[in-house]
């Protein structure tokens, strides 16, 4: 099976809140606040599809679009064993909004050998948006799941999704190829890297293409982030306050102090 | 210059981080603490399936022939995480194997060693606790297929798990190391009780025990040398990331805990003390990197950069740990809470391969012979 990995770079959503800094434009978080790290449900999607290639065989592409150090993140999926590696570089220093990043893609992929399967994260650990997979379905005209955390084959031309919902599972049997978002589930954990594999990444394709090389201009990216624009971000105040619950006896302050957590919930 | 680890030894550090945040939280450090012999079977196989103990050794051997600063990368996230494992009792051995040019034991050993398959020791100091080779006074006498060892061992790392043990002992004038089975008739092994309980360390005592030699004479002070050198770099890391560990929560818990109204990190007495810690913290880890660096680069400095890295990394780590329980006042006093773990860890890096005095002493002789 040929699969296709895409891999967002994002910053570590786990930097301390006093750490966190939004940079001089207001509309982004500042780069050098934390680290730049793999968004973990798109590993999730790698974790899936490196178990999918170890019962069945078949080759793992990784993709990613954004700045020259998505290489790390793409390096990291070729140590956890991905074949091969692509980016789209961005050097427009602005991060693109779902559309505009699965307009990239889907052009990059359409530059590539055909795949079975086209894996995205769920959501990313930065914007939390979720639309990328969906998008990149529409752009690519193929069927779509979200919130997979199981892919089986189902004869030769077919696989079968197992997709999560509210209460329980959906079982959903798609034509390849197919898009799906992964979640993340106790059998996706992403493998660490073995120190062997870590050192023969470095030997493994890389290719780099500028969104020119894929078919898309400047202009053309500009625009498709026109749809939907960030007026302003802004950190959230938070207040912290401490009040004393009276009360005769024990059963009276838990009693007071449940009408007062009522009456704060109310008043929020 | 770029001084930072180049994006491989990230890679490698990060999985190294992310592999003892999942394999070894603080509960399993306490769980293993606990344990009869500080020696868990799948964590110290989890260590060996990343391919770290076979980091430094030579590819012929089945290790992977990285730096010393690949080793001490690695080393960093495992004093950070306090992992108590035979890596750093079975790294000295191997390094020492690996060094002592003796190609049919390098033959027989170092694959299994470098693919985590076995574990080894080195019986080196005796009742001085001196790592001086010339304190060396465990007699070791001609025998059939090798010598055999009369003499008591003290602070023998992890013995208890080992499938080999190195010996250092003297054959007349000469120095050698010889390589004993910990099963072999003679040889009784008792734990010593230590405050550091992620590290065990046992007395071994000798009454003609069989051992085969692996180095003599030159050789084996060279091997021991440089074998020492190994263990120092990853001492040095290994307090490198307890520090980090210590300054962090720290500070944290500066920020969070409120008196009189207040953060007590808005206090200048507690400010003063967390920059201190800094200083220290990121002094060390300049200490301990170049000594990797030169020490892999045959540097003419690295004999010297060797001892400061010890003797500073050490104080150092001896001084956040003070700090950062005095800032954490009488919680840091705890057993419930982990400072405590990494305290004695640091304490016990101080001690092996060395103290400050003793490396102080060593520059000193160093600078004097220039």
């Amino acid at each position: 099976m040929n699969i296709l990995v895409c891999l967002k770079q994002i910053l570590d959503p786990e930097v301390p809140v006093r750490d966190f800094a939004i940079d001089g434009s207001g509309l982004q978080a500042d780069p050098n606040c934390a680290n730049q790290m793999t968004n973990i449900f798109c590993e999730n999607a790698l974790e899936t599809a490196l178990q999918l290639k170890d019962a069945h065989g078949g080759k793992i592409t990784v993709l990613s679009f954004g700045p020259d150090s998505v290489k790390d993140s793409l390096r990291k999926g070729l140590a956890m064993k991905a074949n091969e590696a692509f980016m789209v570089l961005n050097n427009t220093g602005h991060q693109p909004d779902s559309a505009a990043t699965a307009k990239v893609l889907a052009k990059a992929i359409g530059k590539m050998e055909p795949f079975d399967l086209v894996l995205t994260g769920r959501e990313a650990g930065d914007w939390g948006a979720g639309q990328t997979g969906g998008l990149l379905a529409e752009e690519l005209g193929l069927p779509y799941s979200a919130f997979v955390d199981e892919i089986e084959p189902e004869g030769e031309d077919r696989l079968i999704l197992r997709q999560q919902t509210d209460s329980g599972w959906n079982k959903i049997s798609a034509p390849k190829p197919v898009v799906a978002s992964i979640t993340n589930s106790d059998h996706n954990l992403p493998r660490i890297p073995k120190t062997r594999d870590i050192i023969l990444a470095n030997r493994k394709p890389l290719t780099s293409w500028s969104l020119e090389e894929v078919g898309i201009s400047e202009d053309e990216l500009a625009a498709e982030q026109q749809k939907a624009r960030i007026k302003l971000l802004s950190i959230p105040e938070g207040k912290s306050d401490c009040e004393f619950i009276e009360g005769d006896s024990l059963e009276d302050k838990i009693d007071n102090l449940a009408e007062r957590i009522v009456a704060i919930a109310r008043s929020v | 210059m770029n001084f930072d680890l180049n994006k491989t030894q990230q890679l490698l550090q990060e999985s190294a981080q992310t592999f003892f945040t999942r394999e070894c939280p603080i509960t399993k450090v306490r769980e293993i603490m606990e344990s009869e012999n500080g020696h868990d079977s799948a964590l110290w196989n989890g260590i060996a399936e990343q391919g770290w103990t076979g980091l430094t050794l030579p590819e012929e051997f089945d290790g992977l022939g990285l730096s010393y600063v690949d080793l001490a990368a690695v080393s960093e996230e495992m004093g950070r995480a306090c992992a108590p494992s035979a890596f750093l009792a079975t790294s000295w051995a191997s390094a020492l194997i690996a060094a002592s040019g003796n190609a049919d034991l390098k033959s027989k050993l170092l694959p299994d060693l470098a693919l985590g398959e076995s574990i080894a020791t080195v019986a080196l100091q005796e009742d001085g606790s001196n790592w001086d080779s010339f304190s060396i006074q465990m007699k070791a006498e001609s025998a059939d297929s090798g010598v055999t060892l009369t003499g008591t061992k003290r602070l023998v790392m992890d013995a208890a798990v080992a499938n080999a043990i190195l010996v250092v002992a003297r054959k007349g004038d000469d120095l050698i190391v010889a390589v004993v089975d910990p099963s072999a008739e003679g040889l009784e092994i008792t734990p010593t009780e230590g405050m550091d309980l992620t590290r065990r360390f046992y007395q071994l005592v000798f009454s003609n025990v069989a051992g085969e030699i692996l180095a003599s004479g030159e050789a084996a002070e060279n091997a021991l040398k440089q074998s020492i050198q190994t263990g120092i770099i990853i001492a040095c890391a290994d307090l490198l990331g307890g520090m980090d560990w210590v300054l962090k929560t720290t500070v944290e818990y500066a920020q969070s805990r409120q008196q009189f109204g207040k953060p007590i990190g808005s206090y200048q007495a507690v400010q003063h003390q967390c920059a201190d810690m800094l200083l220290l913290s990121e002094s060390s880890r300049s200490a301990a990197y170049y000594a990797a660096w030169a020490l892999n680069e045959g540097d003419d400095e690295a004999n010297q950069a060797i001892n400061i890295a010890k003797a500073y990394c050490s104080e150092a780590a001896r001084v956040i740990g003070n700090c950062g329980i005095q800032i954490h006042g009488g919680i840091g006093f705890t057993w419930e809470h982990d400072l405590h773990i990494y305290y004695k860890r640091a304490k016990s890096n101080e001690l092996i391969f060395g103290d400050p005095t003793h490396h102080r002493e060593k520059l000193a002789q160093l600078m004097v012979a220039e």
